[in-house]
């Protein structure tokens, strides 16, 4: 029976232990209370970390010279830069989304669906930045990628996206413009703070990690916070701050009323008013959720190469995918953009995506290049 | 923030940035355990380290299609493995790990005795214990305990079979109890009931 016990708490030790094993093993240990003391001992010897060496820095440079005398791209500096202006010229790496989609079925999506063409890298081109002193890092439709600011700041940029910041940036200040989605790792710099402009909110931030969404053509603007903390102000009414708390979302919503074409007389109209906003803008304080079985909240599951929506409208959806896929989405029916999904999407392609939320609810759909139609189903 | 990262996660980034940041933080997360693994195999420290430096290279060369490897931790282990064993010049046909020949070293538990309550002479008492368990045993229970694999991965790493696995940790871990058995009484007041 002792060698049962030893069995079944080895497999305890390791987390490996069904819930029958468990309950096995405790009925077992209440006839033998003398074995209580030794098992603590020997939980506690387990749980006690292993002396292991730690690698250092010079030998992860050493794998990096490895890699590189073999040929293979992997920018790393030679020498140990102290300067962080060493990373100014850290390149801007492009993610290749598939330029076909492959037909497979949705059942074997899950195994072999991540097969990917890639683009020549010509397909993404940075475009000329407006500006002559400004630097501008943009994605397309359909595709990602990371850069390292020169102060040493990590930014992910989703789909359909734009970063710019000036050629003095991390000197005195430290100022970016963002149109479309990022994920921020600010490094930490008291003295210089990091600001994010965005045709809505601006961000003020010491040094954490957060999440902004600001697509110009979509009326909501989304700031997710991570780690540490950041503060927002209203592009319409600057005087008043809104102070981030880790696992806070601050959406900034337009009012509805003003669209793009009578924005302009809105605008000359309550410029007449002396007031300053274009737009009513409603900010509302949310919380970021991660549910048990997953490791991120779905709004940057997209850094996670995740697509993500929790209970959101077909048309939001449709907007997510237009981007991550580099695709456009057209609704026959209007009334199909209410119905509502949750999933998250890894590898699938367009049509395995579509095809699991006509699981969820019934449409139809048919797929020409690069342009979706979602319909009604015909009874 | 990228210690705190999950494998995984770890893996996508890799994958889909091209994310060096994280390819170092998978480095710095496994190297120093792959190495110990691969001198059991090799023997000599420094035939270790190439041999696990040629499995990242191998890994940033395979990088965009790093999503489609379902369990990294065990493809990084089984890629050791058997670049340890080609390294020994092993006929390929013949290659599978031959147990006696693996040299395992048990590294020394890392906390103060004080902070374990545990004094050097239990200290000394359990790494005795480890020490004498034949090799399978004690590889069994190094990739356990030190590796963090589960017993199902030791399987398939090792050519064995789950049984064996479980059978020669429980073993292990019953030797280990045994020479804290005698220390126990002292003991007694200080520590509380196993959950």
């Amino acid at each position: 029976m002792e060698n049962r016990i030893w069995f079944l708490y080895a497999k305890k030790l390791t987390g490996e232990a069904t819930d029958v094993e468990t309950r096995e093993l405790n009925e077992l240990l209440s006839s033998k209370p003398e074995l209580y003391d030794e098992l603590a001992a020997l939980e506690t010897v387990w749980v006690t970390p292993s002396e292991i060496s730690t690698p250092t820095d010079s030998d992860f440079s050493q794998l990096a010279a490895k890699i590189q005398s073999q040929g293979y791209d992997f920018e790393w500096p030679v020498q140990e830069a102290e300067e962080p202006v060493a990373t100014a010229a850290a390149p801007v790496r492009w993610l290749r989304r598939p330029a076909t989609w492959i037909a497979a079925t949705a059942a074997a999506a899950a195994i072999i669906a991540a097969v990917w063409f890639s683009n020549s890298p010509a397909g993404h081109v940075l475009e000329e930045p407006a500006m002559a002193k400004a630097n501008q890092v943009s994605t397309r439709p359909g595709s990602r990628s990371k850069v390292v600011l020169p102060d040493g700041t990590q930014v992910w940029l989703n789909a359909d996206s734009k970063l710019t910041y000036g050629n003095d940036f991390g000197v005195s200040s430290r100022d970016v413009t963002l149109s479309g989605e990022a994920y921020f790792d600010v490094k930490p710099n008291k003295e210089v703070p990091f600001y994010i402009h965005t045709s809505k909110i601006k961000i003020k931030v010491t040094g954490t990690v957060f999440n902004v969404r600001a697509y110009p053509n979509e009326t909501r603007s989304e700031t997710s916070l991570l780690h540490g903390k950041v503060e927002v102000t209203l592009n319409s009414s600057p005087d008043k701050t809104y102070f981030l708390k880790p696992s806070d979302k601050l959406v900034v919503t337009d009012d509805g009323g003003i669209n793009q074409t009578n924005a302009a007389t809105v605008a000359n109209a309550m410029q007449k008013q002396n007031r300053v906003a274009p737009a009513v803008q409603i900010p509302v304080m949310k919380q970021l959720v991660v549910k048990p079985d997953e490791t991120f909240p779905v709004e940057t599951a997209w850094v996670n190469n995740t697509l993500a929506f929790a209970d959101e409208s077909f048309r939001e959806v449709a907007d997510k995918m237009e981007r991550w896929y580099g695709i456009e989405i057209v609704f026959a029916h209007q009334q199909l953009e209410k119905m509502r999904f949750t999933g998250r999407f890894e590898n699938e392609t367009v049509a395995q995506a579509l095809e699991a939320m006509q699981l969820a609810s019934p449409f139809k759909y048919t797929i020409n290049g690069n342009s979706v139609v979602i319909f009604k189903t015909t009874k | 923030m990228y210690e705190h990262l999950h494998l995984s996660e770890l893996q996508h980034k890799i994958a889909a940035f091209e994310d060096q940041q994280a390819y170092k933080e998978l480095f710095l997360r496994l190297q120093p355990k792959l190495v110990q693994f691969a001198k059991t195999i090799c023997l000599q420290k420094e035939a270790a380290e190439e041999v696990v430096s040629d499995v990242f290279v191998r890994v940033w060369q395979k990088r965009k299609t790093l999503d489609h490897i379902q369990n990294l931790k065990l493809y990084l282990y089984i890629a050791t493995r058997n670049v340890s064993l080609n390294y020994l010049r092993v006929d390929r046909k013949h290659q599978t790990l031959q147990m006696d020949d693996l040299q395992v070293e048990i590294a020394a538990f890392n906390a103060s005795p004080a902070q374990l309550m545990m004094t050097a002479e239990l200290q000394q008492q359990i790494a005795w214990a480890v020490e004498e368990l034949p090799t399978q045993c004690k590889i069994i229970f190094k990739l356990v305990k030190e590796d963090g694999l589960k017993q199902k991965e030791v399987a398939e790493l090792l050519h064995l079979q789950p049984k064996t696995v479980e059978n020669q940790l429980a073993i292990a871990v019953r030797k280990i109890g045994v020479a804290l058995r005698q220390f126990a009484p002292a003991r007694t007041k200080t520590v509380k009931k196993p959950a």
